[in-house]
């Protein structure tokens, strides 16, 4: 029996961009995979979704499912699969957070800056971005 | 139409025509032009919400570096920018003075916190969970703690609204400012040094 856990948002995040989803999936050392539309669980279920993110050396996946309003949710069973829930955080913050930060970072870039440093903070969980012209 | 009835109406649609010049006004970004550092910018716009990545427009700021905190609600903080012109780092103090100007709340400064309890005698406890004993307000619990150092009194920290300090807290026994909004006016201490 499977324990999933679906995230549509966190805090005021919300995934509008599997192109930026990809890049903060691949932050984390997950793989985003949009030719694949169904994802595998615990045992033998599995599910019809969008696109499919995979954690290297982990028998399931994490499904996206694409919102009626535009949006993608986040579907994992965290629950028996550690690595997933270290991977993308309680709640899944983790890519959340590292999903916002691709955001500013897109902003950034069309605004001619790019990424000088980056710099995680354990203590506050804040990730801060440093960048240049 | 009697005469009261058609001042009635002369009211109700002037008010309506204010309100709509004021919405419109609101949904649009103020377009100023200021000065800085001392030197005129060239016209800078800041949008509306001042949450958003847009924040002060870097680019028109003519910034040549930046520095900025994603936390893990989403929320984006603008830690620190430099001004090109001005060969140096603007202080949160001068940044937030801009955006008074253009009537805009001011951005936190969470990098001073350190050096704000530092100068408070306080120590910081991150990623607290539970409340202080004298703390029975229904705010969201944040990572910001603020635990006096002699242990007789807690007080928490947390972002109101408009992204100021709130201190709360019960039974103090010193006269820390409660309920004021701090960390306005701190200049940056050297507690992300790493980016300088």
């Amino acid at each position: 029996m499977s324990h999933l856990v679906k995230q549509t948002s966190q805090g005021g995040v919300t995934i509008k961009s599997l192109d930026l989803l990809g890049k903060a999936c691949a932050k984390l050392g997950l793989t985003l995979d949009t030719s694949r539309k169904v994802a595998h669980y615990y045992g033998s279920s599995k599910a019809a979704c969008d696109a499919v993110i995979t954690l290297p050396g982990c028998k399931s996946d994490i499904a996206v499912f694409k919102q009626e309003d535009g949006s993608y949710a986040v579907e994992a069973d965290t629950s028996y699969f550690a690595d997933i829930a270290k991977a993308l955080g309680e709640n899944s913050d983790s890519l959340f957070q590292r999903y916002r930060a691709e955001e500013l970072i897109e902003q950034a870039t069309n605004d001619g800056f790019s990424v000088a440093q980056e710099f995680w903070n354990p203590q506050t969980e804040e990730l801060q971005l440093a960048f240049e012209r | 139409m009697n005469r009261r009835n058609w001042l009635k109406c002369l009211v109700a649609a002037s008010g309506a025509i204010l309100a709509s010049g004021v919405a419109a006004f609101a949904s649009k970004p103020q377009t100023r032009r200021v000065h800085l550092l001392g030197q005129q910018l060239e016209t800078v716009t800041i949008l509306q919400d001042p949450w958003k990545v847009d924040l002060a427009r870097m680019d028109q700021l003519r910034t040549d570096r930046m520095v900025y905190s994603v936390r893990q609600d989403g929320r984006i903080y603008l830690i620190k920018c430099r001004s090109a012109p001005a060969g140096r780092w603007i202080t949160t103090s001068e940044l937030n003075q801009l955006r008074m100007k253009l009537g805009f709340a001011p951005v936190p400064d969470w990098s001073s916190r350190d050096a704000v309890v530092d100068s408070l005698k306080l120590s910081i406890q991150h990623n607290r969970k539970e409340r202080p004993w004298n703390d029975n307000s229904r705010r969201p619990i944040t990572d910001i703690w603020i635990t006096e150092s002699d242990y007789r009194s807690l007080k928490s920290w947390s972002a109101d609204e408009s992204g100021g300090l709130l201190v709360s807290g019960a039974g103090l026994d010193r006269d820390l400012p409660s309920g004021k909004l701090l960390g306005l006016n701190f200049h940056y201490p050297a507690t992300i040094s790493q980016f300088a």
